[in-house]
């Protein structure tokens, strides 16, 4: 199976540079063929890895590693991508389902050159992961010396929760989707028409795979938060900061278009930022299985190491061997022309977002720097990429709500004025509120009155569209909102994704400045407080299972006078893995989470000793998914197409900015 | 000035008075309880992946964490008490770089880029908007006077070629 | 202005590239089992605990002996399989003058442990470590740990994982003779 996937996607790759060269347009439909198989070997591979677990066919290494006779059939079904070959199978399979979706996508386009560069670039992407699966990954590969009994299991984290079941494959899909806008860019370059062409083909698959990351990203929060336990949802964890960095450069990029589209400048910044990011996501792959730096997500040491890391220099090579060889052809004759206006705010915004990424990879990537020139072991950790982030985090957040209100081209005092001062006194007055009413901390608060700022320049400019659209139609406010939006989804999916991403900053500043850690010793029926909820030890349950031992503590927790129910924080442990795994018990409200940990237990038999809980009293957590929802929400919507409909009443004589917007929507 | 408008300014004063209280309101407590829980946030747990030991519950992270609150106690301060768990432990229990040596790198690199960044920024932008987009050149202005001349052949007043 | 600005900064990030692959593929771990304690030949940390039979034990008290600090616990397999050799060990030399042991236990229940002492007979002091203050002192990280102890009150020697017989028969023999371990 592997060899046909790589035997076809090399084969693809000859073809379609043969057909290239030699301008065969029959040589360029054939290549197509080729991705479709690729696509089944790799579906192929995968089935064939299921049914081995299923059956639990010990012959096969990767079984015996990852799957036990007890292990749950959802958690078999998991252990397919819960280790190292297995993650770089569904990897493979992520993206040849991208290449094969984007080459029927582009079917009636199979002659341009461009296309072909693109799917030449795809092509040699899926060969050089078959290839890893060949050769140092081999999830296929058989046991050496006697078949064993039972295996051993998925390690314990990976079978304590469902969510392992949705977090790697959509995290995969947001990071592998990325391969296409960077096939695209290097055909660009390759072909020379690095206009605005490729941006519009890679739109689509860019917003989905930014998509699928944004969710992966926040359902590794979810997990990091409501499973492992340690009541945080980001450790900074080098793995996170890895996935973390296409993210950035990948809303860097999706911002940073609308300039090429509209004024056809920063070319290079767009180039630069796509192959960044695939190049960056490549790195991710890198350094969660090389075991350079320790980490929790860390798959076990492979040689593949040295494979990823050529390879990312191969793409950061070909990426910036070929801009530099364009060099300043590239740049558009177009000159931003004054420091105000939306040009120069989604350069800042660029700018900005690649500082951030640039903060996020020196602090994760520092302590090799050390190990390799001084031999010594260091950790950069939270207050690191805290204290040089939020600065930029609330500089983005101050973008966000005047980037949208700027003109093109150049903006006088009096648009600024009306577009911004009412959100301005808006935010300004946050401000004023919060301090009067005591609240401490200079960034979180700042990040509450930036965040009214931008929902109040938001709302003003769905207002102004709506208002717009009115008096162009004569319709009642609800018709005009919903044709407004249908009009312009991509104008609005946007807003609303702002409005998502004030929300997760807001819980960003709630839950770092104000949570309230505790933790005490209770006997059977002994009682603490912490901030207002009073919990009371009842008693330790054990349960025997052949997957696993829990412990569980019975807790009554309560708010004043209303009873919250019973919870039931847990230790487990799994036979084969020493330790054991804590699994925390949440109570979630709008403006509380009361979240408890069990730290220790009485060992069995001793049912009526004393525990050690944990009590966590967070702020506006529940937000937090709150935010990622809004932004899910608006991404979807950003991606429907445009119902063109024109208002029949011409708008000449309206306000410039109104007409701006009934322009953008027809 | 004028044009700028008192609502711009009287908004700039509230901002600046309100920031001013924030800062002096949230300026770092020297409580025990306080600083005890910076130092916690500050270091690392020893067995653990990268957690600190504010967040662990390591029996190593307990530890330390009562010890922390021993050691305020008996009246040493922050940098004495991170000192004697580098000496413990090792460096790798500090969870930022330290400020000199190598660690001048890692604070200040980002820095200086993004300050470079924004300093070819403006000057881009400045280049941009001194630039006048349609100037004309001399050939431009040879040719327009061509054709005045042309329209009006007896008419000096069109002519404006030298020499013509 | 330069005419290839976008070449310049497409070779600076290249070299930064390049310098960054250097980095990463230089990265070695090294793993030891020599606690850092050992390594640094530390003044062994002071200790003041009280004994599973509430007997005093204090490094103060044997300052002048060579003496074994084994840190360990009842649930940890490693240090179930070195027991049997610390107790050969003990019983061989706990009649030498200038000896002590002392066992130490992290993270555990008092129940756990004194079944554990009672059920295995186990003859030398045991002592519980309230706050994790003697483990914090000698920097573990886990256990089970062992330490030699010189009559200098250096850390001389030990090992960060179940010792064998001829290791801790070794260590006391180049410590006695004013040694310390590489």
């Amino acid at each position: 199976m592997l060899a046909v996937g790589t035997a076809a996607a090399l084969l693809g790759v000859a073809t379609l540079g043969a057909g290239i060269h030699l301008q065969r347009p029959a040589l360029l439909h054939l290549a197509r063929r080729y991705v479709f198989v690729v696509l089944l070997a790799a579906v192929g591979a995968f089935v064939v890895m299921e049914s081995a677990l299923f059956a639990h066919d010990f012959s096969i290494a990767y079984a015996a590693d990852n799957v036990a006779r007890a292990t749950p059939g959802l958690y078999t079904f998991t252990a397919a991508w819960s280790a190292l070959e297995g993650s770089i199978l569904l990897w493979a399979l992520a993206l040849s389902a991208y290449v094969a979706f984007t080459t029927w996508r582009f079917r009636s386009r199979a002659d341009d050159p461009l296309v072909a560069w693109a799917t030449l670039v795809q092509l040699v992407v899926l060969g050089f992961f078959f290839l890893l699966m060949l050769f140092p990954a081999n999830p296929f590969h058989v046991v050496s010396g006697s078949i064993p009994a039972d295996g051993q299991g998925p390690n314990p984290l990976l079978q304590n929760n469902p969510l392992v079941a949705i977090h790697p494959p959509i995290l995969y899909a947001g990071m592998v989707g990325f391969t296409i806008p960077f096939s695209f860019a290097i055909a660009a370059l390759a072909t020379g028409r690095f206009g605005e062409g490729w941006l519009a083909d890679v739109r689509r698959t860019t917003l989905v795979a930014f998509g699928f990351l944004t969710v992966g990203l926040l359902l590794g929060a979810l997990w990091s938060y409501a499973v492992l336990g340690w009541g945080g949802y980001w450790g900074w964890d080098p793995v996170e900061n890895a996935s973390l960095l296409p993210w950035l450069t990948a809303a860097a990029f999706i911002h940073s278009v609308m300039v090429q589209e509209r004024r056809g400048m920063l070319r290079v910044w767009n180039l630069s930022l796509v192959i960044a990011t695939f190049c960056l996501t490549i790195l991710a792959t890198f350094l969660t299985r090389s075991g350079v730096l320790t980490s929790v997500h860390a798959f076990s040491n492979s040689s593949i190491g040295p494979w990823l890391l050529t390879f990312f220099g191969i793409s950061a090579a070909t990426g910036i061997g070929l801009i530099a060889w364009r060099g300043d052809k590239l740049r558009s004759p177009g000159r931003i022309d004054s420091p105000i206006s939306r040009e120069a705010a989604f350069l800042l915004n660029n700018l900005l977002f690649a500082g951030f990424a640039l903060v996020v990879l020196t602090g994760t990537v520092f302590p090799l720097l050390v190990q390799a020139l001084q031999d010594k072991d260091i950790t950069v950790g939270e207050p690191y990429f805290v204290k040089l982030g939020v600065p930029i985090g609330l500089a983005l957040l101050f973008l966000m709500g005047v980037g949208p209100a700027l003109p093109w081209r150049a903006a006088s005092a009096q648009t600024l004025r009306d577009r911004l001062l009412i959100p301005a006194w808006i935010g300004g007055l946050t401000l004023v509120v919060c301090v009067l009413a005591g609240a401490t901390g200079v960034a979180n608060v700042l990040a509450f009155a930036l965040g009214a700022f931008v929902l109040a320049s938001v709302g003003r400019s769905v207002i102004v569209g709506v208002r717009a659209r009115r008096r162009a139609t004569r319709e009642a406010v609800p018709t005009a909102t919903y044709r407004a939006v249908r009009g312009n989804p991509r104008l609005y999916g946007g807003l609303v994704v702002h409005v998502g991403v004030v929300v997760l900053a807001m819980a960003l500043a709630t839950t770092s400045g104000y949570t309230t850690k505790r933790e005490v010793r209770l006997e059977p029926g002994q009682s603490a407080t912490v901030r207002g909820f009073t919990v009371t030890y009842l008693r330790t349950t054990t349960d025997d299972s052949a997957q696993k031992t829990t412990i569980s503590a019975e807790v009554n927790a309560r708010r004043g006078s209303t009873d919250l129910g019973t919870f039931r924080p847990a230790i487990s442990t799994f036979p084969n893995f020493s330790g054991g795994i804590g699994t925390p018990a949440i109570h979630s409200g709008p403006w509380h989470d009361l979240y408890l940990t069990l730290v220790s237990a009485p060992t069995t038999g001793k049912a009526g000793g004393a525990i050690t809980l944990g009590v966590q009293v967070g702020t506006f957590v529940m937000w937090l998914w709150v935010g990622g929802v809004i932004m899910t929400l608006g991404l979807l919507l950003a991606l429907l197409p445009a119902r063109r409909r024109r208002p029949v009443v011409a708008t000449a004589a309206a306000p410039d900015e109104a007409r701006e917007l009934a322009e953008a929507a027809t | 000035m004028r044009k700028w408008g008192i609502a711009w300014l009287a908004l700039a004063a509230v901002v600046v008075i309100a920031v001013v209280v924030l800062i002096a309101r949230s300026s770092p407590s020297s409580s025990a309880s306080a600083r005890a829980s910076r130092l916690a946030n500050e270091l690392a747990c020893p067995v653990c992946t990268g957690e600190s030991v504010a967040d662990s519950n390591a029996p190593e992270s307990r530890a330390i964490r009562t010890d922390i609150a021993r050691r305020i106690r008996a009246g040493q301060d922050d940098g004495e008490i991170r000192d004697a768990y580098v000496a413990t432990y090792g460096e790798h229990v500090l969870l930022t770089p330290d400020n000199g040596g190598l660690g001048v790198i890692a604070w200040g690199l980002p820095v200086v880029v993004i300050l470079i960044g924004a300093g070819g920024i403006a000057l881009a932008i400045r280049r941009g908007s001194r630039t006048p987009r349609l100037a004309a050149t001399a050939d431009d202005i040879a040719i327009v006077d061509e054709a005045r001349a042309a329209e009006h052949p007896d008419d000096e007043a069109f002519d404006d070629r030298d020499g013509a | 202005m330069n005419r290839h600005t976008v070449r310049w900064i497409a070779f600076a990030v290249a070299g930064v590239l390049v310098a960054f692959g250097v980095v990463l593929a230089v990265q070695h771990r090294t793993e030891t089992s020599t606690p850092r304690l050992v390594q640094q030949h530390k003044a062994a940390p002071e200790f003041d605990l009280t004994t599973l039979d509430d007997q005093p034990v204090a490094s103060r008290a044997l300052q002048g002996k060579t003496y074994v600090v084994n840190f360990w616990n009842s649930w940890c397999i490693p240090c179930r399989q070195e027991e049997p050799v610390l107790q050969d060990f003990y019983a061989a030399h706990r009649s030498e003058p200038d000896f002590g042991m002392v066992g130490i236990v992290r993270d555990d229940e008092e129940s756990a442990v004194r079944d554990y002492v009672a059920a295995n007979n186990i003859k030398w002091p045991i002592a519980f470590d309230p706050d994790g203050r003697a483990a914090l002192g000698f920097g573990t990280t886990g256990q089970p740990e062992t330490y030699v102890i010189s009559p200098s009150g250096v850390a001389a020697c030990g090992s960060l994982g179940p010792v064998s017989a001829a290791e801790l028969e070794a260590w006391l023999r180049l410590v006695r003779s004013g040694g310390v371990c590489a």
